[in-house]
């Protein structure tokens, strides 16, 4: 196959508002996502797993089709791209062929959104759109960390969640019906048949169709109606039982974060039990953590973390047994967790009610620490984002596994799961996504190698490692950052015999086989 | 291996009320659920399919025979702590809310209609659901599936309550009327006793269709609209769990409402529904007269049409659907949530 004349071939059928190109900037630009090992191995100077034939930005609907038809002629795979945030390597073009960019996909429909309803283009970057919503008096409620760099289609290609996930739902309980290229160039309608096909859609990574746009369910913007209440819980076991009952007596919280010790000492909890966070209300003018004497002075704080990095890694790495008792130690930092709730309705009137009666709730069980704790969270809920880049430019690796179970395995899962990486790697978790039957554990994990090769075997052993555990306690493997390549090996625990009915959709909607080709059930375990 | 018609009986409508009137589909009683996958395997598509609880008076296909599966299926089981229960699929709604109700749990406010209905040919029933829950449907509350699929191989969705792992293939066969293979079991959400709207209802009249949508828009986590035997009188039901409900009172009150103790809920199990929404539905109603219904969801108000109510003739039902759908309408499998 001639790229230059495929090339050729598109720009001449495409529209105006479209671009093809196969630069090698632009191929190597779309050969990854934000799978974490990716960077690793970029850290390690190899060399991407493979770089798409070349890369199209889709300036109509009407150019998805053309090119998946194109794609068809030529026998090439399509992989879908959005904005490249998934950190499970599901957009990766592992077999080449065309990266079909879907960011110019940017209708959006309000005239429904009194009914409730939008229909928006997938190509939306989730913050744009929800700064567009509210400006009309409306929120979609979809917020996850990286809302400043994911778009709508790739929400609903992965199974998307949101920080206030507990009040909207998953993108899945806000999406109505979507429409999408199939591998036959045809622009179909979930919701076109005898039966409603929306929910195969969504979380299809891309394999069973281009999703071009939906209707999405959005509510009445929150203005101000917005609280929050920190409270301080002896263990994971009773912060746990407390969110369960709320959950389960009809509360329904817009935000509940449960942080295991380590994870409430990193967030500051521990200063709010003892009574330090009796601060202003703006969180940017709580006073900043002194330097220790012995560190030199003249390093800024931005020069001197990466350099205690790279020592802890090269001490470290020496020791094989050290993230094992260094996981002992940081168990003993913090005596507790912190258990954080809100609220966030259209007015302050229904907060109001909303709020006293979950705070009376809780209040009754656990120590009030009142709103600092969670106004702090509020203001840098989406820092976590930011955080993983120093650690990897230290030379650790670094990543967050989010798995769900029912309510009476939670628990049980935190320590099967801590304990199957804790001497591979420092391990921390939080709690949240809450529903009435289970919630979600999010696992953050980071450890050294002695060397980059070292580092990667660690990194994929921490994986298989808690991923295998997950799996023996029959919990689900992936909550909401989907399957991609990093999960696949483990559909095979969270949806046991679905990859003959997995294959049959295939069949029906991609006979060719042409979309993201290699990702979830055609992975071999 | 099981002998296929040997291990049939006849089956008579005094026995099972399946409403297909022409010709008598037989019973099988596989022995195993391995002997019940050869046959799968044997039977053209359609021709065999799983007895349910013979409620739906929708069927269209008639099957050659029909497999039982109760004494194949593995009892209930409950999981109090995390609210679900897991029940075989031929177990009727009433059977399981019973075992619900002694572990201080509640699947659904039920229809009457649905007590005898089985859990797998609810989630099977095609195409469309049942409200059972403050608009949530059966779909909504089940959280996980085992199934067999035609070849004999075993299907199985996690129950945890939500996942990201890839598509959802109960897609397969929820709605699919057995068609594709049985559901065995579902696991399916349930709520806390004592936690639930208690039976207080409203009836409004409806004279004032979009105060009730400004309501619905306002509230719609407090109250749910139930059927009701005219498009003239709207009953309301309230969530005594959620704390808006006070305001929510204050406004109806305003509007009228009057309060009753008793909780009717006359929806056949034979209806169609059908969905529109808000800004259409205002005119659609005060132009029909034949809805039997009336439902909504958080941005729908969903109508019911109910094919064997007597004064509407099939042929009348079936313009009327047609014009709802030309009317801006939209069929849907499942009432929205």
């Amino acid at each position: 196959m001639a790229v230059a004349a495929l090339v050729d071939e598109l720009r001449a059928s495409l529209s105006a508002e479209a671009t093809v190109t196969a630069s090698a900037t632009a191929k190597l630009v779309y050969s990854r996502d934000s799978w974490p090992r990716l960077s690793l191995q970029a850290r390690a100077g190899q060399r991407a797993i493979s770089p798409p034939d070349l890369v199209v930005h889709a300036g109509t609907v009407a150019d998805v089709v053309e090119v998946v038809r194109a794609a068809g002629r030529h026998s090439l795979p399509v992989v879908p791209f959005g904005a490249g945030s998934g950190v499970c390597g599901a957009a990766v073009p592992i077999k080449g062929g065309i990266s079909l960019d879907t960011k110019r996909l940017l209708d959006l429909d309000l005239s429904r959104a009194a009914d409730g309803l939008i229909c928006v283009g997938a190509g939306w970057i989730g913050q744009r759109l929800e700064h567009e919503l509210q400006r009309h008096g409306y929120t979609l409620g979809h917020f996850p960390s990286s809302i400043g760099c994911s778009t709508v289609g790739g929400y609903l290609a992965t199974r998307s969640a949101g920080q206030y996930s507990t009040r909207f739902g998953k993108i899945e309980d806000m999406v109505v019906s979507l429409r999408f290229v199939d591998g036959e160039g045809q622009l179909r309608h979930t919701t076109e048949g005898p039966l409603d096909t929306t929910q195969l859609l969504v979380g299809s990574e891309g394999m069973l169709g281009v999703i071009v746009d939906a209707w999405l369910r959005v509510e009445p913007a929150a203005t101000s109606g917005r609280l929050f209440r920190g409270y301080w819980c002896t263990s994971v076991s009773q912060g746990l039982e407390a969110m369960r009952r709320a959950i389960q007596a009809g509360h329904q919280p817009a935000v509940f974060r449960l942080y295991d010790p380590f994870d409430s000492f990193i967030s500051g909890a521990r200063k709010a039990e003892e009574g330090e966070l009796l601060l202003p209300t703006d969180p940017q003018q709580w006073p900043r953590k002194k330097a220790p004497s012995w560190l030199p002075a003249s390093l800024s704080p931005a020069e001197l973390k990466p350099r205690l990095m790279t020592a802890a890694n090269e001490l470290l790495s020496r020791r094989p047994s050290a993230t094992h008792w260094l996981n002992i130690l940081a168990s003993k930092a913090e005596t507790g967790c912190l258990l954080i709730a809100g609220v966030e309705e259209a007015s302050d009137e229904d907060a109001a009610l909303l709020g006293r009666a979950l705070f009376d709730d809780l209040g009754s069980r656990l120590q009030d620490l009142g709103p600092a704790p969670g106004e702090y969270w509020f203001a840098h809920r989406h820092d976590v984002s930011f955080k993983m880049a120093p650690i990897l430019a230290a030379g650790m690796f670094v990543d967050t596994m989010e798995v769900s179970a029912p309510w009476h395995r939670v628990a049980a899962l935190y320590d099967a799961v801590h304990a199957a990486v804790e001497n591979e790697a420092f391990v921390m978790a939080h709690f949240s996504h809450a529903y009435t039957s289970g919630c979600s554990i999010y696992f953050t994990f980071a450890g050294f190698g002695a060397d980059e090769s070292d580092c990667l075997a660690r990194y994929d052993r921490v994986w298989k490692a808690g991923l295998s555990a997950v799996a023996a306690f029959g919990a689900a493997t992936t909550h909401h950052h989907g399957v991609g390549l990093l999960k696949a090996a483990w559909l095979g625990s969270d949806q046991p015999g679905g990859a003959p009915l997995f294959a049959a959709a295939r069949r029906e909607i991609d006979p060719a086989g042409i979309l993201n080709p290699g990702k979830l059930w055609e992975v071999a375990p | 291996m099981t002998d296929r018609w040997q291990a049939t009986r006849s089956l008579t409508p005094a026995h099972r009320p399946w409403p297909i009137a022409a010709g008598q589909p037989t019973l099988f009683v596989p022995a195993s659920l391995e002997a019940l996958a050869i046959e799968l395997q044997r039977a053209p598509a359609a021709a065999l399919l799983p007895l349910g609880g013979g409620t739906d008076g929708l069927a269209t296909t008639q099957p050659d025979a029909l497999y039982q599966l109760d004494h194949l299926l593995q009892p209930a089981s409950v999981d109090e702590a995390s609210a679900t229960l897991d029940l075989p699929a031929s177990m009727t709604w009433g059977a399981a809310q019973a075992i619900a109700t002694a572990y201080g749990l509640t699947l659904t406010d039920l229809p009457d209609a649905f007590a005898d209905a089985t859990v797998g040919g609810t989630l099977a029933r095609a195409p469309w659901q049942p409200v059972l829950h403050h608009s949530a449907t059966a779909r909504a509350r089940c959280i996980g599936i085992s199934a067999m699929l035609l070849t004999g191989e075993r299907y199985h969705y996690k129950t945890a309550s939500r996942t990201a792992s890839g598509p959802d293939l109960r897609t397969h066969f929820l709605g699919r009327a057995g068609a594709t293979g049985p559901i065995l079991r579902a696991t399916i959400e349930a709520s806390r006793e004592g936690h639930l709207p208690h039976d207080l209802s409203l009836p409004l009249t409806a004279a004032s269709l979009q105060a009730v949508i400004g309501l619905q828009r306002r509230f719609g986590r407090a109250l749910r609209l139930l059927p009701t035997p005219a498009a003239a009188t709207i009953r309301l039901r309230l969530r005594s769990d959620r704390p808006e409900t006070a305001l929510l009172l204050d406004a109806l009150v305003a509007l009228g409402a009057q309060h009753t103790t008793q909780l009717t809920n006359e929806r056949p199990a034979a209806d169609r529904w059908l969905t529109l929404p808000f800004a259409e539905a205002s005119t659609l109603i005060e132009a029909t007269t034949e809805l039997f219904c009336l439902a909504l969801g958080p941005t729908h108000l969903t109508v019911a049409l109910r094919k064997s109510h007597p004064p509407i003739a099939l042929a009348n039902h079936e313009l009327i659907r047609e014009g709802l759908l030309g009317a801006g309408f939209t069929r849907h499998s499942e009432v929205s949530q």
